[in-house]
């Protein structure tokens, strides 16, 4: 991405010679699509955010070690995967159970698609989800990684992705059909 | 209950209703983070970081490493302050040496005419065997030689440089 301070890369470099604008510049590039992610993945909102504020402080301490060999926005969602299931270890663990409905939270006050029965049951139906298809979709459509980027990030071949991806989608596409049985998404398998 | 990466058949959508998915995933990752969740995004980051112009960011130190640094602090003034008072004499050492060199030189130089004077031509056999006797005994000054006019010139720098006898 580049912008008016330049590429991701440009300000990683200025961020590791001390310059804090650098890295807020990076943090506003990047910090709503992360917390788009966060959020499907850990679905539960305080757990996003902790995992967002986590991302971008691990980011930080991890300039001295970021050597350029993967995207900025790699990294950072690399960085931010981990702090949301760290995050999802940490809630079950305390927890005995986490299910789609219980994850599902209110949608946040003035969010202009609270009144949208179709997103609302996306979400229901994205948090349904297994862990792989739901991470494929997510890193694929909703952070808009590559095949192989996203392959790269999970540690899978790309052709894993696409099929996980695919799979994915077909499963959100048939809970969509059906949005008063959302449940039916996990049930057909 | 969840399905596994090995699933079973499903009905395979229509490619159009597969595409509405992906345009209304790809829509979530176009939303804006709430503003609540972005201000305390900037209060964390501003209270965990350092303040712009703090300086380049710096490989944390572990903290064994830390403590091994910080031990080796009172080592090294030991060895240093040993290295001190061990270079001392040695110093003192080199001055004389570099003092007794020139007079060494000296005692060499006004021994060469003693043994210039000896080695004049006489004439005889005799005188000649006896030259090069004397020639051998006072050509070369002797390591008590050396070792006194060394003194001798060592005393005389020093006189010059005090300007009293040592």
């Amino acid at each position: 991405m580049a912008a008016r301070g330049g590429t991701d890369e440009a300000l990683v470099r200025r961020a590791q010679r001390g310059d804090r604008a650098a890295f807020d510049e990076l943090v506003v590039r990047h910090r709503d699509r992360l917390y788009a992610v966060t959020l499907r993945l850990t679905r539960h909102q305080a757990d996003a955010e902790d995992a967002l504020q986590e991302t971008f402080l691990n980011a930080y301490r991890g300039l001295g070690r970021f050597g350029g060999r993967s995207r900025v926005s790699t990294w950072l969602y690399r960085i931010a995967v981990n702090a949301s299931y760290d995050l999802v270890a940490r809630r079950r663990s305390r927890e005995t159970s986490l299910d789609a409905d219980a994850a599902t939270e209110p949608a946040a006050p003035g969010d202009p698609f609270e009144q949208d029965a179709q997103r609302r049951a996306l979400e229901r139906a994205l948090a349904g989800l297994s862990d792989e298809f739901r991470e494929a979709v997510v890193l694929s459509d909703i952070a808009g990684l590559g095949a192989e980027e996203a392959a790269e990030l999970l540690g899978v071949p790309a052709g894993t992705v696409k099929s996980r991806v695919y799979r994915g989608r077909a499963l959100l596409a048939a809970a969509l059909r059906e949005p008063t049985d959302p449940d039916r998404v996990t049930e057909d398998g | 209950m969840n399905h596994g990466p090995d699933i079973p058949d499903f009905d395979q959508p229509p490619a159009a209703e597969l595409e509405r998915v992906r345009l209304l995933l790809v829509g979530l990752g176009t939303e804006r983070a709430p503003a609540d969740v972005t201000e305390r995004l900037q209060r964390v980051l501003d209270a965990a970081l350092p303040a712009p112009g703090a300086g380049a960011v710096r490989r944390r130190r572990s903290p064994w490493l830390r403590r091994a640094l910080l031990g080796a602090v009172p080592v090294a003034a030991v060895v240093a302050a040993a290295l001190v008072v061990m270079q001392s004499p040695s110093d003192d050492a080199t001055v004389e040496q570099a003092a007794q060199a020139p007079a060494a030189a000296e005692a060499l130089s006004s021994a060469a005419p003693a043994a210039g004077d000896a080695i004049q031509p006489t004439g005889t056999g005799a005188e000649d065997g006896a030259v090069v006797e004397t020639f051998k005994s006072e050509a070369v000054p002797s390591r008590e030689a050396i070792r006194d006019a060394g003194r001798e010139a060592h005393r005389e720098a020093l006189r010059l440089l005090i300007g009293s006898p040592p």
